[in-house]
């Protein structure tokens, strides 16, 4: 009985770093209504120039996140500009889209977004090409005790931040204004640009404040690991996709349940099946949910932003 | 239109004739049967930039007797990005020790390499062998281990897991 | 079974047979062919052909409006059965290259099932998640037979080696090159046919509008499913060529990255024709990659190609106007009379 709780609470401490690996990429979907596959290789380039810094500048931790974040920022900016910006509903495409129909613009900036992500993944290898990389340690030297199950007190702090993170952002959007002004424009473009809210403007803030958090949701990952190999970006836009859809894409709140969930269900799978299983099951879980017959269309999947 | 008829048709036979027909003795020596195979040893070390790497291979026959006066072309590529990385294929020369050759690979960069060894005489064989080509970290060479079973299985964060 | 179909085929190949021998002596009596550049340019040439094929099947689904990011799934799963048919069935390669392209045919109608009436981007996500519970998958399959030299088959995470059906037909690289070119320009022409039936028309027309191709009479569920079928066939068939070719394949091979490159050299190359996605493995393999031209920033300049493309010609390089202008200038260069060329207006804004 104790096992299957130690594997319980393991899996909902991993669940934290899937929540707030999510975050971002539900943001970016409920703000624009667009999926973000660069998502993954900018908290990459952002750990990696972290990384740099502390290998190559000795830079401090403080140093380390604040350029993690702004670097994810700037590069964020890119990629709205370069995949984004254009290809909202009230603007048209140049020629025949590559698929075009009610979501071809959406599949375009993935598809764009998809481009990016090679670009990025290849700059950050080409920055530090070591396979394994150091990156700055707060990692806990020893375990809690709970009687007779063991919690490692990093991740129940990361776990913590995510949390907090999540319904800091959730209790933002639907208390301000401009979370007001944000989930206005994700709802109605037109009607929010009518009423004279500057929607670009808001949306790429948006778009920026996702990549911001992908940054601190990539330091606080790696910080426990303390290293960060290439593979980083594809785990972060893999199990930060798992998570999202799992709670609902647009849905703040959605995100930390479903990164809970995500954590308990990968903990049991190892424990059943094996570090193999353990993949096996994240992935067939977000396909089950992708396809599941008691899904009627994805219309609740496509909703707007909402806390 | 009936040209292009004619082509495709000419096209599927020619196919269907080079995959169905036995293959009789062709130009390159027999191969060699399963349980001829030479018997192959390769030790790699990187040096350099690039990284370059070293191969040595040594060859002997079942009963144990080196095997001497094979053509071998050595070759890598990325498991992860089996067709990209494309790294130019090397002759290996003999060493002047018996049964024992030598190339030198260019490779693009650091993680795993499946390094090919092409035999072509007197015995046809193609073996290769999953190498870790990691950082010398200030020496000026280092040996490229065996890809271990755990250097592929992902740990949380990826690392870990080859790319 | 594998003795009746080589006695069927040594009777087929009485003619073939002589024919077939004449052409493999010129092949491998062609200079340099031995020299480290021919094994270099011959492999490369190769590679290139393999994921042509691979490009295409994404193409195809390009062509009815889905991107899917799980190709290099179908493309692991040929490979993986063709390498089980010639390897531990001993079965001849044509037979292996035809299961292994029917399996991946099998399976990728069976996932575009569920799959294929989510929206674009879901479906998109759900590849990739089944490109990856393929993987997944396969890392975790041990099958082994005993062999003459040790056990032979799939090995879990370490891969299948000993797929030695080349190296014990004495099928030397450069006709196994010759024999994936035929395959490869058997099945462009297969594609530039289909493109003149309904079919072929019928699937841009998806690709362009389901709603105005159902109102057409089209079956668009069918159609769709259909072209899913075959686009994993296509991945399948490319994936047991590669096995074949390199003799040894592990599930690491197969991952998105591959699937990706496949997507995005369809889109660069263009969605006009069938040589679309061979143009964009060109650029790529040939130009940015084998020439060696500003090494280690191959991705950066191939993905930003791939996303200025989208942004200011998002139908590649090829495009149907494109395509259109070159094939009026052809016509009219055959027949020789001064016709005026009809070239279509430039294509409208989507509404």
């Amino acid at each position: 009985m104790t096992a299957w709780v130690q594997t319980t609470i393991d899996g909902l401490l991993d669940g934290g770093s899937y929540a707030m690996v999510g975050l971002g990429l539900s943001l970016t979907f409920g703000s624009l209504r667009r999926l973000n596959l660069a998502y993954g290789a900018t908290a990459m380039l952002a750990a990696y120039i972290g990384a740099w810094l502390h290998a190559r500048a000795q830079a401090p931790i403080w140093l380390v996140v604040i350029a993690m974040v702004l670097s994810a920022t700037v590069i964020g900016w890119y990629v709205e500009r370069l995949c984004f910006a254009g290809t909202h509903e009230n603007g048209s495409l140049p020629q025949a889209a590559p698929v075009a129909g009610t979501d071809g613009r959406e599949v375009v900036a993935l598809a764009s977004s998809f481009a990016v992500w090679m670009q990025l993944e290849q700059l950050a290898v080409n920055l530090l090409p070591r396979h394994l990389n150091p990156f700055p340690s707060l990692a806990a030297s020893s375990e809690w005790t709970l009687g007779e199950l063991l919690i490692r007190p990093d991740r129940l702090l990361v776990m913590v931040l995510a949390a907090a993170l999540t319904l800091g952002l959730a209790a933002w959007l639907e208390r301000s204004r401009t979370g007001l002004a944000w989930r206005a424009a994700a709802d109605h473009r037109t009607a929010a640009h009518l009423v004279g809210m500057p929607v670009a403007r808001l949306q790429t803030l948006a778009f920026s404040a996702a990549c911001a958090l992908s940054g601190v949701a990539a330091f606080a990952v790696l910080s426990i690991d303390a290293q960060v190999t290439p593979m980083f970006g594809m785990w972060v836009l893999l199990k930060g996709l798992v998570a999202a859809m799992l709670g609902g894409l647009g849905s703040i709140r959605g995100v930390l349940w479903g990164g809970l969930l995500l954590g308990v269900v990968e903990a049991h799978a190892q424990t059943l099946l094996g570090a193999q299983g353990r993949e096996f099951a994240t992935y067939a879980l977000l396909f089950v949910v992708l396809t599941g017959p008691w899904w009627r269309g994805d219309r609740a999947w496509s909703g707007g932003l909402r806390a | 239109m009936r040209f292009e008829r004619h082509l495709l048709v000419a096209l599927s036979v020619l196919t269907m004739a080079m995959i169905s027909s036995k293959w009789p003795n062709a130009h390159a020596q027999s191969a060699s049967s399963q349980s001829a195979r030479p018997r192959l040893e390769l030790q790699c070390q990187s040096f350099g930039k690039g990284p370059m790497l070293e191969c040595l291979i040594e060859l002997a026959n079942r009963d144990g007797t080196p095997l001497d006066g094979a053509q071998i072309m050595l070759s890598a590529l990325m498991p992860s990005m089996p067709m990209a990385h494309t790294i130019k294929p090397v002759k290996a020369a003999a060493t002047g020790k018996p049964g024992q050759y030598k190339g030198t690979l260019e490779l693009e960069m650091l993680g795993a390499w499946a390094v090919d060894v092409d035999i072509n005489g007197p015995v046809r064989d193609k073996r290769s062998r999953t190498l870790m080509v990691s950082d010398c970290e200030g020496k000026p060479r280092c040996a490229a281990s065996l890809a271990q079973a755990t250097d592929r299985v992902p740990t949380p964060t990826g690392a870990g897991h080859r790319h | 079974m594998s003795d009746r179909i080589h006695s069927a085929s040594a009777a087929a190949s009485g003619v073939n047979g002589t024919l077939a021998q004449a052409m493999r002596d010129a092949l491998c009596h062609l200079p340099g062919v031995g020299s480290a550049a021919g094994v270099h340019a011959v492999g490369l040439a190769s590679d290139m052909a393999i994921m042509s094929l691979l490009a295409l099947s994404a193409y195809l689904m390009l062509l009815v409006g889905r991107v899917s990011f799980g190709q290099q799934a179908f493309f692991g799963l040929g490979a993986y059965a063709s390498g089980v048919m010639s390897a531990m069935f001993h079965a001849p390669l044509g037979l292996a290259l035809a299961a292994g392209a029917a399996f991946g045919a099998l399976c990728s109608w069976l996932i575009a099932l569920p799959t294929l009436r989510l929206s674009g981007l879901h479906y998109a996500v759900a590849t990739l998640a089944f490109g990856e519970m393929a993987r997944v998958g396969l890392s975790a399959w041990h099958w082994q037979i005993p062999g003459e030299d040790g056990p032979v088959g799939p090995a879990g995470i370490d891969g299948f080696r000993d797929i030695r059906w080349l190296l014990e037909n004495n099928v030397a690289p450069i006709e196994y090159l010759v024999l994936t070119l035929l395959v490869l320009l058997f099945v462009l022409g297969l594609l530039m046919q289909t493109e003149r039936l309904r079919l072929g028309v019928g699937l841009r027309m998806i690709g362009q509008d389901d709603t105005l191709a159902a109102a057409q009479g089209i079956a668009v569920e069918r159609v769709r499913l259909f072209a899913a079928a075959i686009s994993g066939g296509l991945a399948a068939l490319g994936g047991g060529l590669y096995a074949h070719r390199t003799t040894y394949i592990e599930p690491a091979v197969f991952d998105p990255m591959l699937g990706v490159h496949a997507v995005g050299y369809a889109l660069l190359g263009g969605l006009g024709t069938a040589f679309g996605p061979l143009l964009g493995v060109a650029l790529d393999l040939g130009l940015l990659d084998a020439s060696r031209l500003l090494p280690g920033w191959r991705m950066v300049i191939f993905g930003g190609l791939v996303a200025l493309f989208l942004r200011w010609r998002p139908r590649g390089l090829l495009d149907e106007a494109l395509v259109h202008r070159l094939a009026s200038h052809w016509r009219h260069l055959r027949s020789g009379r001064r016709t005026p060329s009809v070239s279509l207006p430039a294509t409208r804004r989507t509404p």
